[in-house]
């Protein structure tokens, strides 16, 4: 008996919904195709009636497997701890570099004229990371100057810190004395130079000197924490004389400076000026 | 609204699958029990369908989990858990069906009377059924025991034995056509 797709279908649909309701309908809509729906209802009863069913058996794992798994496990866990040592290291290390970074200052001076022009020399005296003094409108690279613990007792050697743009001369030099500790006098004839200055944690002493091999003056250091500032430079002695007669150790003559005015035998001691 | 509870239900079965997966892949062991304990009886189906013997799938399912659980890390979560594991059960049942065709019918005397059948969990059967289902191709029996015995859809069918859902459709048709043919025609 060919019977049609559409039937056949419906037939297997029947058979396999396990419907009484269904059954009756379809055998009361198609009474010749009945009994072929009771075959194949037996039929899939049958196949699913055959169904195994097994308890379930316990899953043993392999010893091989669960090394496996277990170096597995202790491999993932040791990266883990890896990827946060590396994140502390970097952490630890991010910190100190802020703190340090913190706590220094740079120490870069650039004392200048309103003169543009010629670039004016490194002093010997200073700090190798310590930029000479530029005039105006020439920049100087900005490097950390390390931190000294106390300040010296000598008002000479006392760290300062000027960072001024455009400022007199004779003010730099007063700030630099108030910051130092120092009474500073001026003799007459005084420039009065308009400077841009950026000294980070310096001595004192260097200071003066960076910017007396720089712009012509001379500071002679008269008692304890006295000094005076005289517009003149002896190329044979050092910019700061102490009082004893001694002097501190001599910059680097200015080589781009030989255009300023300097005036031999001025800075002794002796007041004879 | 009942059908939103049942789809409920469903999308929280597959993310506790999916939760399951997770843990098993991290080297979670009683995760992979669950998983085993949840999908080992339609494997087990599976396997007994195609190999036709119940040790044999008793078998075939331990090695058919412990593939699951070496080969875990390589299961791309395209489909389902479940699909995946059924597509291993189906091919490496159908692979261990090809090793030894005609074992079951080659048995000796004494290993047949050592080998005294363990039907204490197994319920009785039409024998005609298995009869039928030995005269199938391996393919065959894998779509019909993932259809009557798993319930599964023919899309899951489709994705179970790699192909679409009409293909496992048509595979279905014919497989159960073949079925019928040997099972009314053994039929006294």
């Amino acid at each position: 008996m060919k019977i049609p797709q559409d039937i056949d279908r419906l037939l297997w649909s029947v058979a396999e919904q396990h419907d009484p309701r269904a059954f009756d309908e379809f055998a009361e809509r198609y009474p010749a195709y009945k009994d072929e729906l009771v075959a194949r209802t037996k039929l899939v009863r049958s196949l699913r009636g055959a169904r195994p069913n097994r308890d379930v058996p316990v899953f043993n794992l392999p010893q091989a497997h669960r090394a496996q798994s277990r170096a597995r496990m202790f491999q993932v866990f040791a990266l883990g701890a890896l990827v946060v040592v590396a994140a502390a290291s970097v952490g630890v290390t991010v910190f100190r570099h802020q703190a340090t970074s913190s706590r220094q200052t740079p120490p870069v001076s650039s004392p200048a004229s309103q003169q543009h022009g010629s670039m004016l020399p490194h002093s010997n005296q200073l700090p190798p990371e310590t930029v000479g003094p530029k005039r105006v409108g020439q920049s100087a690279p900005v490097t950390p100057h390390p931190v000294q613990p106390a300040q010296a007792p000598d008002p000479f050697g006392r760290l300062v810190t000027v960072d001024e743009e455009g400022a007199a001369l004779s003010q730099v030099l007063r700030d630099i004395a108030h910051q130092a500790g120092i009474h500073l006098e001026f003799a007459p004839g005084m420039s009065e130079e308009t400077v841009n200055v950026r000294y980070m944690a310096l001595p004192a002493k260097l200071a003066f000197e960076d910017l007396g091999q720089n712009f012509g003056i001379s500071v002679v250091v008269q008692e304890g924490s006295r000094a005076l500032v005289i517009p003149a430079i002896d190329s044979s002695r050092p910019v700061v004389t102490l009082p004893d007669g001694s002097y501190s150790e001599p910059a680097e003559p200015a080589t781009g400076s030989s255009d300023q005015a300097r005036t031999p035998g001025l800075n002794h001691t002796d007041g004879r000026h | 609204m009942v059908s939103n509870l049942i789809d409920q239900a469903h999308t929280l079965g597959v993310d506790d699958e999916s939760r399951l997966v997770d843990r098993a892949v991290a080297g979670d062991e009683t995760a992979f029990r669950s998983l085993y304990q949840r999908y080992y009886a339609k494997v087990y189906s599976i396997a007994k369908g195609i190999l036709l013997s119940a040790e044999e799938a008793e078998d075939a399912c331990q090695e058919i989990f412990m593939l699951a659980y070496k080969n875990l890390h390589k299961f791309d979560r395209r489909s389902r858990f479940s699909t995946w594991l059924f597509r291993i059960a189906v091919n490496r049942s159908i692979q261990e069906s090809r090793k030894s065709p005609g074992r079951r019918g080659i048995v000796d005397l004494g290993e047949e009377a050592e080998s005294i059948p363990d039907t204490r969990h197994e319920p009785e059967t039409d024998p005609m059924v298995e009869e039928a289902l030995e005269q199938l191709q391996p393919l065959d029996r894998a779509v019909l025991t993932l259809f009557y015995w798993d319930d599964l859809s023919l899309q899951e069918i489709g994705e179970s034995i790699g192909c679409s859902a009409n293909a496992a459709k048509t595979r279905l048709f014919r497989a159960r056509e073949r079925f019928r043919e040997v099972y009314e025609g053994a039929r006294p």
